[in-house]
Protein backbone atom coordinates (compact mmCIF):
# COMPACT_ATOMS: atom_id res chain seq x y z
CA UNK A 1 0.00 0.00 0.00
CA UNK A 2 1.36 3.56 -1.09
CA UNK A 3 1.90 6.04 1.62
CA UNK A 4 0.53 9.03 1.07
CA UNK A 5 1.30 12.36 3.10
CA UNK A 6 -1.59 14.39 2.71
CA UNK A 7 -0.25 17.10 5.81
CA UNK A 8 -1.49 20.23 4.22
CA UNK A 9 1.36 22.58 5.33
CA UNK A 10 4.39 20.49 4.24
CA UNK A 11 7.51 22.21 3.13
CA UNK A 12 8.61 21.84 -0.47
CA UNK A 13 12.56 20.88 -0.53
CA UNK A 14 14.96 20.28 -2.81
CA UNK A 15 17.96 18.16 -2.59
CA UNK A 16 21.42 19.44 -2.49
CA UNK A 17 22.81 18.36 -5.30
CA UNK A 18 20.13 19.54 -7.36
CA UNK A 19 20.42 22.76 -5.61
CA UNK A 20 24.12 22.49 -6.99
CA UNK A 21 22.98 21.47 -10.59
CA UNK A 22 20.57 24.63 -10.76
CA UNK A 23 23.39 27.17 -9.38
CA UNK A 24 25.69 25.89 -12.25
CA UNK A 25 23.04 26.13 -14.41
CA UNK A 26 22.46 29.72 -13.64
CA UNK A 27 25.95 30.50 -13.90
CA UNK A 28 25.97 30.06 -17.59
CA UNK A 29 24.43 32.84 -19.08
CA UNK A 30 27.11 35.26 -16.99
CA UNK A 31 29.89 32.77 -18.20
CA UNK A 32 28.75 33.16 -21.64
CA UNK A 33 28.20 37.05 -21.26
CA UNK A 34 31.16 37.09 -19.83
CA UNK A 35 32.38 35.27 -23.11
CA UNK A 36 30.82 37.64 -25.75
CA UNK A 37 31.77 40.96 -24.06
CA UNK A 38 35.53 39.85 -23.62
CA UNK A 39 35.27 39.31 -27.27
CA UNK A 40 33.85 42.46 -28.07
CA UNK A 41 36.02 44.10 -25.74
CA UNK A 42 39.31 43.22 -27.78
CA UNK A 43 37.59 43.57 -30.83
CA UNK A 44 36.88 47.67 -29.77
CA UNK A 45 40.39 47.04 -28.30
CA UNK A 46 41.89 46.27 -31.92
CA UNK A 47 39.63 48.94 -33.97
CA UNK A 48 41.01 51.58 -31.75
CA UNK A 49 44.96 50.62 -31.72
CA UNK A 50 44.58 50.26 -35.14
CA UNK A 51 43.02 53.50 -35.76
CA UNK A 52 45.25 55.44 -34.05
CA UNK A 53 48.55 53.33 -34.51
CA UNK A 54 50.43 56.57 -34.88
CA UNK A 55 49.97 58.07 -31.99
CA UNK A 56 49.80 54.66 -29.72
CA UNK A 57 53.62 53.70 -31.52
CA UNK A 58 54.91 56.83 -30.80
CA UNK A 59 54.33 56.76 -26.78
CA UNK A 60 54.24 53.22 -26.70
CA UNK A 61 50.80 52.64 -25.40
CA UNK A 62 49.74 49.43 -25.52
CA UNK A 63 46.01 49.04 -24.89
CA UNK A 64 44.44 46.36 -22.40
CA UNK A 65 40.92 45.19 -21.37
CA UNK A 66 41.69 47.25 -18.40
CA UNK A 67 39.75 50.30 -19.48
CA UNK A 68 40.92 52.41 -16.77
CA UNK A 69 44.58 51.65 -16.90
CA UNK A 70 43.67 52.42 -21.10
CA UNK A 71 42.63 55.84 -19.66
CA UNK A 72 45.26 56.26 -17.23
CA UNK A 73 47.64 55.32 -20.22
CA UNK A 74 46.56 57.89 -22.60
CA UNK A 75 46.39 60.68 -19.44
CA UNK A 76 49.88 60.25 -19.14
CA UNK A 77 50.34 60.78 -23.40
CA UNK A 78 48.50 63.56 -23.03
CA UNK A 79 50.61 65.43 -21.09
CA UNK A 80 54.06 64.12 -22.12
CA UNK A 81 52.56 65.48 -25.55
CA UNK A 82 51.34 68.95 -23.61
CA UNK A 83 55.34 69.05 -22.66
CA UNK A 84 56.85 68.11 -25.70
CA UNK A 85 54.50 70.95 -27.50
CA UNK A 86 55.53 73.73 -25.04
CA UNK A 87 59.82 72.97 -25.50
CA UNK A 88 59.25 72.60 -29.17
CA UNK A 89 57.28 75.74 -29.51
CA UNK A 90 59.86 77.56 -27.27
CA UNK A 91 62.34 76.20 -29.47
CA UNK A 92 60.77 77.51 -32.52
CA UNK A 93 60.90 80.80 -30.66
CA UNK A 94 64.19 80.54 -30.10
CA UNK A 95 65.01 79.45 -33.68
CA UNK A 96 62.68 82.40 -35.31
CA UNK A 97 64.29 84.92 -33.01
CA UNK A 98 67.85 83.58 -34.24
CA UNK A 99 66.72 83.46 -37.62
CA UNK A 100 65.38 87.09 -37.94
CA UNK A 101 68.70 88.12 -36.19
CA UNK A 102 70.58 86.01 -38.90
CA UNK A 103 68.31 87.48 -41.33
CA UNK A 104 69.21 91.41 -40.34
CA UNK A 105 72.78 90.49 -40.55
CA UNK A 106 72.66 88.78 -44.05
CA UNK A 107 70.79 92.13 -45.47
CA UNK A 108 73.55 94.37 -43.84
CA UNK A 109 76.14 92.32 -45.07
CA UNK A 110 75.02 92.31 -48.68
CA UNK A 111 75.08 96.38 -48.01
CA UNK A 112 78.80 95.77 -47.28
CA UNK A 113 79.69 93.50 -49.77
CA UNK A 114 77.70 95.73 -52.28
CA UNK A 115 80.16 98.97 -50.42
CA UNK A 116 83.76 96.48 -51.28
CA UNK A 117 82.56 95.03 -54.33
CA UNK A 118 84.65 98.26 -55.61
CA UNK A 119 88.36 97.43 -54.79
CA UNK A 120 88.94 101.50 -54.44
CA UNK A 121 87.28 101.47 -51.28
CA UNK A 122 88.78 100.58 -47.57
CA UNK A 123 86.86 100.13 -44.59
CA UNK A 124 87.74 102.52 -42.05
CA UNK A 125 84.85 102.25 -39.41
CA UNK A 126 82.32 99.67 -38.78
CA UNK A 127 79.44 99.09 -35.91
CA UNK A 128 77.12 96.74 -36.49
CA UNK A 129 74.06 96.07 -33.97
CA UNK A 130 70.42 94.46 -34.84
CA UNK A 131 68.68 97.57 -35.00
CA UNK A 132 71.37 99.88 -37.04
CA UNK A 133 74.80 99.93 -38.46
CA UNK A 134 77.29 102.46 -39.53
CA UNK A 135 80.24 101.99 -41.90
CA UNK A 136 82.73 104.85 -42.91
CA UNK A 137 85.22 104.14 -45.45
CA UNK A 138 87.54 105.92 -47.75
CA UNK A 139 87.22 105.58 -51.29
CA UNK A 140 89.95 106.76 -54.12
CA UNK A 141 88.78 107.40 -57.58
CA UNK A 142 89.04 110.03 -60.24
CA UNK A 143 84.67 109.90 -60.41
CA UNK A 144 82.55 112.73 -59.13
CA UNK A 145 81.50 111.27 -55.72
CA UNK A 146 79.23 108.22 -56.02
CA UNK A 147 75.33 107.95 -55.72
CA UNK A 148 75.69 103.85 -55.67
CA UNK A 149 73.63 103.68 -52.55
CA UNK A 150 70.00 103.83 -53.28
CA UNK A 151 68.53 101.66 -50.75
CA UNK A 152 65.82 103.18 -48.70
CA UNK A 153 67.79 101.76 -45.47
CA UNK A 154 70.77 103.60 -46.34
CA UNK A 155 71.68 106.92 -45.97
CA UNK A 156 75.22 108.02 -47.14
CA UNK A 157 77.40 110.78 -46.11
CA UNK A 158 80.55 112.82 -47.04
CA UNK A 159 82.61 113.36 -44.80
CA UNK A 160 85.36 115.23 -46.25
CA UNK A 161 87.40 114.60 -49.81
CA UNK A 162 91.02 115.73 -51.28
CA UNK A 163 92.32 115.84 -53.67
CA UNK A 164 95.44 114.04 -54.78
CA UNK A 165 97.49 113.59 -57.45
CA UNK A 166 97.00 113.00 -60.94
CA UNK A 167 93.31 113.94 -60.89
CA UNK A 168 92.66 111.13 -58.28
CA UNK A 169 90.53 111.48 -55.38
CA UNK A 170 89.94 110.85 -51.36
CA UNK A 171 86.51 110.81 -49.77
CA UNK A 172 85.46 109.40 -46.97
CA UNK A 173 82.01 108.47 -46.30
CA UNK A 174 79.34 107.66 -43.87
CA UNK A 175 76.83 104.94 -44.42
CA UNK A 176 73.79 104.53 -42.05
CA UNK A 177 72.13 101.47 -42.41
CA UNK A 178 68.50 100.98 -40.69
CA UNK A 179 67.92 97.06 -40.02
CA UNK A 180 64.48 96.22 -41.32
CA UNK A 181 62.74 93.44 -38.87
CA UNK A 182 60.55 90.37 -40.71
CA UNK B 1 13.33 15.00 4.27
CA UNK B 2 16.74 16.33 4.55
CA UNK B 3 17.33 19.20 1.84
CA UNK B 4 17.01 22.87 0.91
CA UNK B 5 13.80 25.27 0.80
CA UNK B 6 12.76 25.01 -2.55
CA UNK B 7 11.40 28.62 -2.75
CA UNK B 8 14.72 29.50 -1.50
CA UNK B 9 16.57 27.44 -3.60
CA UNK B 10 14.79 28.76 -6.48
CA UNK B 11 15.28 32.23 -5.37
CA UNK B 12 19.07 32.07 -4.61
CA UNK B 13 19.35 30.88 -8.19
CA UNK B 14 17.70 33.35 -9.85
CA UNK B 15 19.08 36.30 -7.87
CA UNK B 16 22.43 34.61 -7.77
CA UNK B 17 22.02 35.11 -11.83
CA UNK B 18 20.61 38.45 -11.81
CA UNK B 19 23.66 39.71 -9.82
CA UNK B 20 26.14 38.37 -11.44
CA UNK B 21 24.77 39.36 -14.63
CA UNK B 22 23.72 42.86 -13.99
CA UNK B 23 26.16 43.61 -11.21
CA UNK B 24 29.62 42.04 -12.27
CA UNK B 25 29.44 41.13 -16.52
CA UNK B 26 27.49 43.98 -17.55
CA UNK B 27 28.26 46.87 -15.35
CA UNK B 28 31.79 45.90 -15.73
CA UNK B 29 30.90 46.30 -19.59
CA UNK B 30 29.26 49.45 -19.64
CA UNK B 31 32.29 50.91 -17.48
CA UNK B 32 34.25 49.32 -20.07
CA UNK B 33 32.18 51.04 -23.28
CA UNK B 34 32.46 54.44 -21.34
CA UNK B 35 35.77 54.52 -20.27
CA UNK B 36 36.76 53.61 -24.08
CA UNK B 37 34.30 56.18 -25.52
CA UNK B 38 36.11 58.93 -23.24
CA UNK B 39 39.47 56.93 -24.36
CA UNK B 40 38.90 57.33 -28.15
CA UNK B 41 37.42 61.22 -27.80
CA UNK B 42 41.17 61.62 -26.52
CA UNK B 43 42.56 59.87 -29.07
CA UNK B 44 40.78 61.55 -31.32
CA UNK B 45 41.91 65.14 -30.17
CA UNK B 46 45.21 63.69 -29.77
CA UNK B 47 45.64 62.06 -33.31
CA UNK B 48 45.55 65.17 -35.41
CA UNK B 49 47.32 67.23 -32.97
CA UNK B 50 50.09 64.49 -32.90
CA UNK B 51 50.07 65.12 -37.19
CA UNK B 52 50.62 68.62 -36.63
CA UNK B 53 53.10 68.15 -33.81
CA UNK B 54 55.36 66.05 -36.12
CA UNK B 55 55.51 67.82 -39.16
CA UNK B 56 56.39 71.08 -37.14
CA UNK B 57 59.35 68.93 -35.60
CA UNK B 58 60.09 67.67 -38.87
CA UNK B 59 60.39 71.33 -40.15
CA UNK B 60 62.03 72.42 -37.50
CA UNK B 61 64.34 69.35 -37.81
CA UNK B 62 64.88 70.13 -41.38
CA UNK B 63 65.75 73.96 -40.37
CA UNK B 64 68.82 72.84 -37.58
CA UNK B 65 69.63 70.36 -39.99
CA UNK B 66 69.96 73.27 -42.77
CA UNK B 67 71.92 75.61 -40.40
CA UNK B 68 74.39 72.80 -39.24
CA UNK B 69 75.10 71.34 -42.53
CA UNK B 70 76.98 75.39 -42.81
CA UNK B 71 80.69 75.25 -41.97
CA UNK B 72 81.75 75.35 -38.19
CA UNK B 73 82.35 79.02 -37.12
CA UNK B 74 86.00 79.18 -35.71
CA UNK B 75 86.27 82.21 -33.85
CA UNK B 76 86.17 82.72 -30.20
CA UNK B 77 86.49 86.00 -28.89
CA UNK B 78 85.00 89.03 -28.04
CA UNK B 79 87.65 91.92 -28.33
CA UNK B 80 90.66 91.38 -30.28
CA UNK B 81 93.46 93.41 -32.46
CA UNK B 82 93.63 91.41 -35.46
CA UNK B 83 95.27 91.70 -39.22
CA UNK B 84 92.76 93.29 -41.48
CA UNK B 85 93.76 89.79 -43.88
CA UNK B 86 92.06 88.26 -40.78
CA UNK B 87 89.28 90.65 -40.59
CA UNK B 88 88.36 89.62 -43.90
CA UNK B 89 88.23 85.94 -43.35
CA UNK B 90 86.36 86.39 -40.41
CA UNK B 91 83.64 88.23 -42.52
CA UNK B 92 83.82 85.85 -45.06
CA UNK B 93 82.95 83.28 -42.73
CA UNK B 94 80.54 85.00 -41.04
CA UNK B 95 78.88 85.04 -44.22
CA UNK B 96 79.53 81.46 -44.83
CA UNK B 97 78.57 80.28 -41.66
CA UNK B 98 74.56 80.04 -40.27
CA UNK B 99 75.42 78.61 -36.79
CA UNK B 100 75.92 82.12 -35.57
CA UNK B 101 74.58 85.52 -36.14
CA UNK B 102 76.30 88.54 -35.20
CA UNK B 103 74.36 90.52 -32.42
CA UNK B 104 77.07 93.12 -32.63
CA UNK B 105 80.25 93.74 -34.57
CA UNK B 106 82.69 96.89 -34.54
CA UNK B 107 85.32 96.84 -36.41
CA UNK B 108 87.77 99.95 -35.69
CA UNK B 109 90.33 101.19 -38.41
CA UNK B 110 90.17 104.64 -37.85
CA UNK B 111 93.88 104.55 -37.61
CA UNK B 112 94.14 102.86 -41.55
CA UNK B 113 95.34 105.19 -43.95
CA UNK B 114 94.08 104.29 -47.15
CA UNK B 115 96.56 105.23 -50.04
CA UNK B 116 100.36 106.56 -49.53
CA UNK B 117 101.17 109.36 -51.68
CA UNK B 118 101.70 107.31 -54.58
CA UNK B 119 97.52 106.67 -54.48
CA UNK B 120 97.97 102.63 -53.75
CA UNK B 121 95.93 101.12 -51.07
CA UNK B 122 97.98 100.12 -48.15
CA UNK B 123 96.93 98.35 -44.92
CA UNK B 124 97.38 98.58 -41.37
CA UNK B 125 99.29 95.79 -39.23
CA UNK B 126 96.14 95.48 -36.95
CA UNK B 127 92.37 96.29 -36.31
CA UNK B 128 90.32 96.24 -32.84
CA UNK B 129 87.41 94.41 -33.35
CA UNK B 130 84.64 93.21 -31.02
CA UNK B 131 82.57 90.73 -31.86
CA UNK B 132 79.56 89.63 -29.80
CA UNK B 133 77.99 86.42 -31.36
CA UNK B 134 74.92 84.42 -30.84
CA UNK B 135 74.67 80.78 -31.66
CA UNK B 136 72.36 78.13 -32.86
CA UNK B 137 70.66 75.93 -30.04
CA UNK B 138 69.84 72.41 -31.13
Amino acid sequence: MEKLNIYPFKKRKVKLSTFLVLLVVMLLPPVSFNIYFSYAKEQMIERLQSDYSEVLRAYSVKLSKDSSKNLEEISRVESVFMNQIKSLEVRVNQLNAFLDKRKKWEDFLKVLLNIFEDQNRTLCYLDFSQEKAIVEFYEVSKNVVSSTFQNSNVSTSLLFEEKLPEGFYLRKYRLEYKAVGK
Amino acid sequence: MRGINRKFAIWFAVLTLLVLVFGLVVLDFVIFMSNTKKLEQKLQNLAPAFKVFTLKQREYEEIIKTIMSTPEFQYNFTEKEISVEEVEDLLKELAETRRVTVKTLTIDAKRVIPINFFGTPISQPSVKITLELERVKQ
